[in-house]
């Protein structure tokens, strides 16, 4: 009975905390302009993601090594230094969409300008991450998250032209008022928001800070393959909501107010309460990931004592380097950018670094020095090898597209 | 090496102080009246969200004025441009008065909407639908 | 260990070590060659610290790194951390050594942030979450 409750609630957990600031931009974005039409990449990003966060979960059960520890041994210094650049600067981009849209959502509980709320989420960020232990932070803002479920609710409610749904989702080609550039644009956004780079880093290590050990291997599977995958649904829900409100009426969705709405429409105040709710949790969450996951790169590229599992005082340089990449995320959001803004950056960004990140744990999941017989099995590699094709494809087209498009303005 | 670098920089200077085509001065409007029939399409649902009772104040506020402050950065882009022939100032004159109009209409929502006023509220919103159908004639002409 | 020969290049350049709590103490940046009684080299010490990963990366960038290193020193020679080979016990996904860590030098750097940064912040000696 404890067991199953534990398997719930690390399902659960992986569910709410899948949905971040890049999926709620993304998806809001695209249900708006494109209705369901682009659903499928969705799903292709979260078989993705489910595939690449088992291997790394692997990894760290059987080897007792988070991923990016591995990736210095096997790419070498130098390599692995151009590695950690790419990937520490697309998570410090991350965080800092994460923390404005913490700020975001406080905004639309309180009409205060976001502005004023960047210093004080992120100082509570920094509080949680310094004080606060491992697995309580992971559930809290993981279960909190489940709020978003409101968005399926909304769904439902709203009672859409289903058919006419299911058309588009089965005729994935541009609407006559988009071009095939934007399509493929917004199709790059939303694979690397359901791919983004940080959630592997995050998954491996907290993996290793929780001791998975081989008898882990099951539960770690069960997370991935049932919570990314309902996780996937609430994205797609977003994406439902604002194609059945918005798209008939031709309008573009580019603030959180906007995704927002369909969810009062539907549901009423009380669901409105739900979801700022779930907009809260869910990038607070995502911003604690990305802050220990920005601690996490550095440290394990030069072997740093990292993590939460020793007092502070003995990771002086990792609760350093995530001090400062709270500050530089701060920083960001400061010059006024608009967090909306910095989010579709890092999703073009995180596009680009994504061979990055995977290609290593696709060498390192291979390989038997570390993981004796859990190797991938050969229909694992046909998959990992097809999703780095699709992956690499994605992070050459990424700037082009976002250039050719204007940001798909 | 040094010369490449001064040629991207002398390219980027160049398109930044370039002037303006027809297709450009196109270009910007179309985007302008995309973001204020977006604008006025959230202000209009989000007015009958409130008059339903299905919103609070701080969300109502915080939803108007992203969409209030988005059509004013939609004319400021279009009075910022350099006008290049007689047709992009026809096109200028028949727009610039409906996204003002749509400034307008949304601002008073968010007064009526604070002030508990029904009907401003209703009579805002009336107004956006009518300002909506036309925006979205004029972008159909644009396309 | 096993029987396999020792690849310097594959098993031990850049594989963490750790020390006998479990506690991480750096990666393997360099190696430090001897030779044995019979003239065959062997491995003497592993080298760890940015000087000595500046070294091999080589380039501005590690000439940076390794300049960077030798300004944050505690004493007037600043050395990378040198752990005699002897100490390690096991070579598998790390390197385990068959000593604490405390018995080794704390790397400047981290020392220097214990004691002027992350010190001095409320809760910084609470145990381990």
């Amino acid at each position: 009975m404890k067991r199953f409750l534990a398997v719930t609630l690390g399902i659960l957990t992986a569910i709410g905390g899948f949905v971040d600031i890049g999926d709620l931009v993304a998806n809001g974005e695209t249900g708006a302009r494109f209705g369901m039409r682009l659903a499928w990449v969705v799903v292709v990003g979260v078989l993705g993601i489910c595939l690449y966060a088992e291997m790394s979960g692997r990894v760290a059960a059987v080897s007792g090594r988070p991923v990016f520890d591995l990736v210095r041994e096997r790419l070498g210094a130098r390599v692995a230094l151009a590695n950690l650049a790419g990937s520490y600067l697309v998570t410090l981009l991350t965080l800092s969409a994460e923390i404005g849209g913490v700020a975001l959502a406080i905004q639309l509980a309180t009409s205060v300008h976001y502005l004023l709320w960047v210093p004080i989420a992120a100082f509570v960020l920094w509080v949680v991450l310094w004080k606060v232990k491992f697995e309580p932070m992971e559930r809290v803002f993981g279960l909190a998250g489940l709020a978003l479920v409101v968005f399926v609710v909304a769904l439902i409610a709203l009672d859409p032209p289903w058919g006419q749904l299911g058309d588009q989702i089965a005729n994935p080609v541009p609407p006559a008022t988009e071009d095939w550039a934007t399509y493929g644009f917004f199709a790059v956004a939303l694979f690397a928001a359901a791919m983004t780079p940080y959630e592997v880093f995050f998954f491996s290590s907290g993996g290793v800070e929780e001791k998975w050990t081989r008898r882990d291997l099951v539960i770690s599977r069960v997370n991935v393959f049932i919570g990314f995958p309902l996780g996937g649904v609430l994205s797609l829900a977003v994406m439902g909501c604002a194609a059945v409100v918005y798209e008939p009426l031709g309008v573009h969705v580019d603030t959180l107010g906007q995704t927002a709405l369909p969810v009062a429409m539907a549901v009423g105040k009380l669901g409105l309460v739900v979801v700022i709710l779930g907009f809260f949790a869910a990038t607070f969450g995502a911003a604690l990931e990305t802050g220990l996951s920005a601690g996490y790169t550095v440290a394990q590229y030069f072997g740093w004592q990292w993590g939460k599992l020793v007092r502070p005082r003995q990771a002086a340089r990792f609760h350093t380097v995530v001090l400062i990449s709270v500050l530089l995320g701060v920083a960001l959001l400061l010059t006024t950018a608009d967090p909306i803004a910095i989010t579709e950056y890092s999703l073009v960004f995180s596009a680009v670094a994504l061979p990055l990140t995977y290609l290593p744990i696709l060498i390192v999941a291979n390989d038997r020095d570390y993981l004796g017989d859990h190797v991938n099995s050969p229909f694992t590699n046909v998959l990992g090898v097809t999703y780095l094709v699709i992956i690499l494809v994605v992070a050459v087209a990424a700037v082009p597209l976002m250039i050719v498009t204007g940001m798909g303005s | 090496m040094l010369i490449s670098v001064g040629a991207v920089l002398l390219a980027l200077v160049l398109t930044g102080v370039w002037p303006e085509t027809p297709g450009q001065f196109r270009s910007t409007v179309e985007t302008s009246v995309q973001d204020a029939l977006s604008s006025v399409g959230t202000a209009h649902t989000t007015g009958q969200t409130a008059l339903r009772g299905n919103a609070f104040g701080p969300y109502e506020s915080t939803v108007l004025e992203d969409a209030r402050r988005s059509v004013a950065t939609a004319i400021t882009d279009i009075v910022e441009s350099e006008v290049p022939d007689q047709d992009s100032r026809r096109l200028r004159d028949e727009v610039l008065p409906l996204l003002q109009e749509s400034a307008r209409l949304i601002s008073d929502l968010g007064t009526g909407l604070s002030e508990d006023d029904r009907g401003a509220v209703s009579a805002a919103a009336e107004g956006l639908v009518g300002v909506r159908e036309r925006l979205t004639a004029v972008l159909g002409g644009l396309r | 260990m096993t029987d396999k020969p020792l690849r310097v290049d594959f098993d031990l350049l850049d594989r963490q070590i750790v020390d006998l709590d479990g506690y991480l103490v750096g990666k393997v940046d360099d190696i430090e060659f001897g030779t044995a009684a019979d003239g065959r080299p062997v491995v003497a010490a592993i080298l760890v610290g940015h000087h000595a990963l500046g070294r091999r990366i080589g380039g501005v960038l590690g000439r940076w790194m390794a300049a960077v290193a030798r300004r944050l020193h505690t004493t007037g020679d600043p050395q990378p951390l040198r752990i005699p080979f002897e100490r390690v016990a096991k070579i598998g996904s790390a390197l385990w050594l068959d000593v604490r860590h405390e018995l080794l030098d704390t790397p400047a750097l981290e020392l220097w942030l214990r004691d002027n940064v992350i010190g001095r912040i409320p809760g910084a000696s609470d145990a381990g979450q």
